[in-house]
């Protein structure tokens, strides 16, 4: 993993130190079908901080957003240190700092571990030390290793605008950074960001008078999607030569820090794993009922159909929150504003989601020979339901992605997925039916390479086309 | 220009599909076991093969989105996506009525029956995307990548009569040898073309009134926004 260190304003190439930190040429960005803002250009120079004032629904978040890269402009284009933000290399992104209307944060974690894994992300040089300073800075010292969901809404919002300034960007961009903090918290405002951030270019939205007088050098005006700005900040030229072109966090560090995240939210949380255990012994229960008539007869079919439709079950239940849960929270977000691959979130959210529903499958398979006296708990069984499941989850990964933005998920889930899961439940029963000797080993195997096959190219052309649905 | 297309491509359709109807029941003579309940494979065959390359067209216009973001490419796929899963409904329905006259049971779980039933699910799933996605933008880009994933269970249906053990008749014009009397064979024909016509003028439509809806959508928003602007 690269680590990346905040530019020197005085060590910059002397081609590039006139460069503005920030320009924004002809922005037009559409929502729906109305334009939100409206050729807008301006530029922004290291250490300047611009004030973004108007209306609420005058475009001010929708600019911001824009600008850090999670909108795609309709027309125009944004330059960061002279770098495309557009740009296919996410680490460009690793110049940004964004606070959002909800700051990204995971509240099962603690104030710590949310910046480590930040750190981590955006590959901040000496973490423990600068973790430390940015806690202290922002107040949180004494509550570092507390988990955020015991945050007040002000506290949040302050380590909010920890995680942002992290990694010393040169960009710095805060939507409302006074929301929810209290008048002491919000007089510190500009000594936390001189602190943190020294040489940055802040541009920022408000509705409190005081903190543009505090804080800003200049005054933006949004009003129905146009920008009325002072004239010098008007950009003119060309976008000048870049600066250093940052690299992006490395796929298996970034993937790895992400499942670790995730597997860690779930050991505290016990959101998913112990509610879908429960559910599929419910459904273990209902098939034992509904077939007791063949279950004397047929027990090792009953068995297997029965293991493989509550596994696909709980895992297009588990699968349905698997992107929405990071996009309610607002921490898709984050995760997408950071120097990573987007490949790399969907790898590891088909990781957890693999590793879930093989922990469901396993003890749904001693449940299941208990229930029909089907002696399931063998090696090769294991072995059809670890590939399996991770066809299954292949599948269903793919699906949760497409539905974040979606109504009526839990609807739009199974009738997505199902289908397209079906040859994997085919696969799965033929496999395990060919470890319990009902069919010959020899017919056994093609069921093994369908699975492999599905979980290859339903993982592959999930990751290739994730970084699509993003934005 | 739009109007003379429109009318010479209806007329179009009204010249093949009358021509293909007369040739259904006045040229292909009785099937010699079956009877005249064979005359469905008209509707059904054509149906069939439309319903493939519409999901195809699908899996062209959603890749185009993706690279080209612009929402005629979106409007191809929604388009062909809504009449190729007529004409698999329309393939289910006269299988079904086929399958009674013949098998003797209205539904089988056979393998082409069975993948041709997912592939509708399938498809009836991209529709639901759609519906349940209000952001215009969001909705395009979504449906565009569940379309590509779609054109999977393609070849699934088309191989699934190769691939296991299958009730279903083999393909009797792609395979050697053929297998159907010439006159059977050119009604078949007529009857593909008079359906490839009918999906051209039914996504053309489609298209367009696509792009009405989102001309009006713009439009209102337009007077929304010069609105709260004088207010």
């Amino acid at each position: 993993m690269s680590k990346y260190q905040p530019a020197d304003l005085a060590t910059l190439p002397k081609d590039s130190a006139k460069t503005p930190a920030l320009t924004a040429s002809q922005l037009t960005v559409r929502r729906g079908h109305r334009d939100v803002i409206r050729n807008v250009t301006f530029k922004v120079q290291p250490g300047e901080r611009i004030a973004i004032i108007g209306s609420n629904g005058s475009g001010k978040t929708t600019l911001l957003r824009t600008i850090a890269g999670l909108l795609r402009p309709r027309t125009g284009n944004v330059h960061i240190n002279g770098v495309p933000a557009t740009s296919s290399d996410s680490g460009i992104r690793r110049t940004v700092g964004f606070l959002g209307h909800h700051p990204h944060l995971y509240p099962y974690l603690t104030a710590r571990e949310n910046l480590q894994i930040h750190a981590r992300l955006f590959g901040v040089q000496n973490p423990a030390l600068r973790i430390d300073t940015t806690l202290s800075t922002v107040g949180l010292a004494a509550s570092a290793d507390r988990p955020v969901r015991e945050f007040s809404r002000g506290m949040q919002q302050r380590l909010g605008l920890g995680t942002a300034m992290l990694h010393s960007p040169s960009v710095l961009l805060l939507d409302e950074p006074d929301a929810g903090l209290d008048p002491e918290a919000i007089e510190n405002l500009p000594q936390i960001i001189s602190k943190l951030c020294p040489h940055s270019a802040v541009i920022f939205s408000t509705h409190d008078e005081r903190v543009v007088a505090a804080l800003a050098d200049q005054v933006g005006k949004v009003t129905q999607g146009e920008v009325s700005i002072p004239k010098q900040y008007i950009q003119q030229t060309d976008p000048s030569p870049a600066r250093e072109w940052p690299d992006q966090t490395g796929f298996l560090a970034a993937t790895t820090t992400l499942i670790g995240k995730d597997v860690r939210t779930e050991w505290r949380a016990r959101e998913q794993v112990p509610t879908l255990l429960i559910f599929t012994l419910l459904i273990a229960l209902v098939f034992d009922m509904a077939f007791i008539a063949i279950v004397e007869t047929e027990a090792a079919a009953v068995a297997t159909g029965l293991l493989w439709t509550s596994v696909l079950l709980a895992a297009t239940l588990g699968g349905t929150k698997l992107f929405a849960a990071e996009q309610e929270r607002g921490t898709l977000d984050g995760l997408l504003l950071a120097p990573i691959d987007p490949s790399s979130i969907y790898v590891a959210k088909f990781f957890v989601l693999s590793i879930e529903t093989f922990l469901v499958g396993a003890l749904q398979l001693g449940f299941v020979s208990l229930l029909l006296n089907v002696p399931l708990l063998q090696g090769a069984t294991i072995g059809a339901l670890a590939l399996s499941t991770t066809a299954i989850s292949a599948v269903i990964t793919l699906h949760s992605s497409l539905i974040i933005n979606a109504r009526a998920r839990e609807i739009l889930m199974p009738l997505l997925s199902i289908p397209i899961a079906i040859p994997v439940v085919l696969a799965g029963v033929g496999a395990t039916l060919g470890t319990l000797e009902v069919t010959p080993a020899a017919q056994q195997w093609p069921w093994f390479g369908l699975l492999a096959i599905t979980t290859a190219v339903f993982l592959s052309v999930g990751i290739l086309l994730y970084p699509y649905t993003t934005k | 220009m739009p109007r003379v297309f429109s009318f010479l491509s209806y007329l179009l359709l009204l010249v093949v599909m009358g021509v293909a109807l007369f040739a259904t029941f006045l040229i292909a003579p009785a099937e010699r076991v079956q009877g005249d309940v064979y005359r469905l494979l008209f509707v059904h065959v054509p149906s069939a093969w439309l319903a493939f390359l519409a999901f195809g067209i699908v899996a062209i216009g959603s890749a185009l989105y993706l690279i080209r973001r612009s929402p005629r490419w979106d409007r191809l796929a929604v388009a062909s996506a809504e009449a190729g899963v007529l004409f698999t409904t329309l393939a289910l329905a006269t299988g079904s009525i086929w399958g009674r006259h013949v098998w003797g049971v209205w539904w089988q779980w056979d393998p082409r029956l069975t993948t041709t039933l997912v592939m509708w699910f399938i498809y009836a799933g991209y529709l639901a995307l759609r519906a349940y996605i209000d952001e215009p933008e969001s909705k395009r880009r979504m449906s565009a990548v569940a379309g590509i994933v779609g054109i999977f269970s393609v070849p699934l249906v088309w191989f699934s009569v190769e691939w296991w053990r299958s009730l279903h008749p083999t393909p009797s014009v792609t395979s050697p040898g053929g297998g159907l009397p010439r006159d059977m064979l050119l009604t078949l024909l007529l009857c593909v073309a008079a359906f490839t016509v009918l999906y051209g003028i039914v996504v053309r439509q489609r298209m367009l009134l696509e792009q009405a809806s989102s001309l009006a959508s713009d439009l209102t928003e337009r007077l929304h926004a010069q609105q709260e602007r004088s207010e």
